[in-house]
């Protein structure tokens, strides 16, 4: 027999209560599974649509808050010069009202580069030419605006035809109005103007971070961020991920302080042996252990049902109509491990404080209960 | 350094194993005086038993003896160490003290096998050896048949003998027992007493044991008579008097 032997044996003796428990902190780590998985799925799709369209790193101005400030698009040239860039791609990025649609992102590309490269094509054709007045726009769009392939549709003060509708990995640009860099200048009247450079590396030669500080060292007024920075930074992203660990914390407090009501009730009712335990000469390091271990083994069986309990939420979930082909949950060893180490986390604190009292029984009293 | 008063009827020899001194200990803050000084020395291989009436401070007497609870006053030497002011009160009582207890206080999730390799975790033992030696000391006092059965399984007697067991688990200088036998019916009571017995005489165990029971008491060397937090008398079996009968 071992400690641990020991410490299992001590919740077989209440098996609903410890049932019960499980199940508590189990649904509270699935809680956290589903939630996590969805958020770092969200940034995930916004990495994969950067990734989907080769872009490696993105150039912007570092100052501006929610929206990127334009800049002279002729800054292109001299991020252009920078070994290890393969292509660069300037961007105009707007949030428009379009029609009925009082929000659409409208996403200006610089024609002839290979931003437009990745776009997939579900209905109709690409604009011919970066002068041609057309767009495409992502399948959300189109529903939104309630558009098909050759429809007019009128965007501030000029009319466009709809040319094409594509298909999108990310949410975003699902929802996103493509067309020229030159027709988006013009409409907003921001000539000559950009907001983003879209990079694609070359293949490994330098590293992305020496990319950086040349492009930086350029133009001082630029930040550059790589595809997962992007998504990491991104407003959006960030409140669901914050929004979604929130929730997951309160899930956590509550599962802890649900572990600990647990391990206060084992203990009480265990004073007397705890005391024989004291008076056999057991150091008070290993009675804080065995209460620990319980604690922690409890939250241990938790965290394999949460982790069970939260990939099939999630699995579920994306097979709903609402999320299919938008959103694809982050299903992988890191969340799962994640979520294991929060339950043993649960485990750890919520069994320190009744372990220290059970260190604090005075054997001879308890003995003469 | 205060030499102990020499036991009545007694030899004197040389450093007793167990030696108290004026020993008090109340409760309350003062209002229940359950020791008011008392003193005496046990030698190795002794058999003393302490009786008295309820309230009479056995048991306190008892769990200072074991370091389980400090006195307020008074010193308490084991193999000249005065154990009243340890560090590591836990650690004294895992290498020196095999408690026994009127409730047996064996832990019901574990069997018996299990129950008294309990306080061999202190003695940094492998795993292995622990079961071996929790094996050996269950055939000693005759409870090799029923190793792997819970307390809740076993009889009264039986539970005491686990118990027993586990009180040699460490190879204590001393046994400290709180009527071992005031749960047990008088048959078992004696097969008890013979076990206690067995270890005294030929494994030459030193044994202090609290009882109601005259019975009991007469199996051993001496009897220490408590009353009122004091000692009343302290004789030789013997010596005895008429009024033990
Ligand atoms: N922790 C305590 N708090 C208050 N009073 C106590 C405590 N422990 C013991 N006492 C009191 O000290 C006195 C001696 O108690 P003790 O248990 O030593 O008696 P005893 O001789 O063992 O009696 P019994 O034969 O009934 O077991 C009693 O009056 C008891 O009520
Ligand atoms: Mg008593």
């Amino acid at each position: 027999m071992t400690l641990l032997q020991l410490t299992l044996k001590n919740l077989t003796r209440r098996p609903i209560r410890t049932v019960l428990t499980v199940m508590g902190i189990g649904v509270g780590i699935g809680a956290v599974v589903a939630l996590l998985g969805l958020a770092w799925g969200l940034g995930e799709s916004w990495t994969d649509a950067l990734k989907a369209r080769g872009t490696d790193l993105v150039v912007r101005k570092a100052s501006g808050f929610l929206l990127a400030e334009p800049f002279d698009e002729e800054w292109i040239k001299q991020v252009r010069e920078v070994p290890g860039v393969a292509q660069a791609a300037n961007l105009l990025t707007e949030v428009l009202s379009i029609e009925e649609a009082p929000t659409v992102v409208v996403s200006g590309r610089e024609w002839g580069t290979f931003v437009w490269d990745h776009l997939t094509i579900v209905d109709g054709r690409l604009p011919r030419s970066g002068d041609e007045q057309a767009v495409v726009l992502g399948k959300l769009a189109a529903e939104q605006l309630q558009k098909k392939v050759g429809d007019k549709i009128t965007i501030e003060v000029a009319d466009f035809t709809v040319a094409g509708i594509a298909e999108c990995k990310a949410l975003v640009e699902n929802a996103t109005v493509f067309m020229s860099l030159k027709n988006l200048q013009n409409i907003v009247t921001k000539e000559k103007q950009a907001n983003f450079i879209n990079i694609r590396m070359k293949d490994n030669s330098v590293p992305p971070d020496e990319i950086s500080k040349a492009i930086v060292s350029k133009l001082p007024n630029c930040t550059v961020e790589t595809a997962e920075d992007l998504s990491d930074n991104n407003e959006a992203v960030k409140t669901f991920k914050a929004m979604n660990w929130g929730t997951s914390l309160i899930a956590l407090l509550v599962g802890t302080f649900g572990v600990m009501n647990t391990m206060f009730m084992s203990v009480f009712e265990r004073t007397r042996e705890i005391g024989v335990l004291i008076a056999l000469g057991w150091k008070r390091s290993r009675i804080l252990r065995m209460i620990v271990y319980e604690s922690m083994a409890l939250c241990a069986a938790a965290g394999v049902l949460g982790v069970v309990l939260g990939v099939a939420l999630l699995k579920i979930m994306a097979r709903m109509p609402i999320m299919e082909g938008k959103l694809e949950p982050h299903i992988g060893p890191d969340l799962l491990g994640l979520a294991m180490g929060l339950a043993l986390g649960v485990g750890l604190l919520s069994g320190l404080y009744p372990a220290f009292r059970c260190t604090q029984i005075n054997p001879s009293l308890a003995l003469r209960q | 350094m205060t030499q102990p008063a020499p036991t009545p009827g007694a030899p004197a020899e040389g450093l007793p194993l167990l030696e108290v001194v004026d020993v008090h200990r109340d409760f309350d803050d003062g209002h229940v005086l359950a020791l008011r000084g008392v003193s005496f020395a046990v030698h190795e291989g002794e058999f003393v038993a302490i009786i008295g009436s309820s309230g009479s401070g056995k048991s306190t007497l008892l769990a200072l003896l074991g370091a389980l609870d400090e006195a307020d006053k008074g010193v308490i030497r084991f193999r000249g160490e005065d154990i009243t002011k340890l560090r590591d009160p836990a650690g004294f009582r895992a290498r020196n003290i095999g408690f026994v207890f009127q409730a047996f206080h064996l832990l019901p999730t574990l069997t018996a096998l299990e129950n008294v390799q309990v306080p061999m975790f202190e003695a940094g033992m492998a795993k292995r050896d622990r079961q071996r030696k929790a094996r050996e000391l269950l055939e000693i006092v005759g409870m090799g048949h029923r190793l792997d059965h819970l307390p809740a399984k076993l009889s009264g007697g039986e539970r005491q003998r686990v118990a027993i067991a586990r009180s040699l688990a460490n190879d204590p200088g001393i046994l400290l027992a709180d009527e071992p036998t005031g749960n047990l019916d008088s048959k078992n009571s004696h097969q008890i007493m013979e076990l206690l017995e067995g270890l005294h005489r030929d494994k030459g165990m030193t044994l202090v044991l609290v009882t109601h029971d005259m019975e009991v008491a007469r199996a051993a060397d001496r009897v220490i008579t408590m009353k009122d937090g004091q000692i009343a008398s302290d004789e030789r079996a013997a010596n005895l008097t008429e009024e033990y009968a």
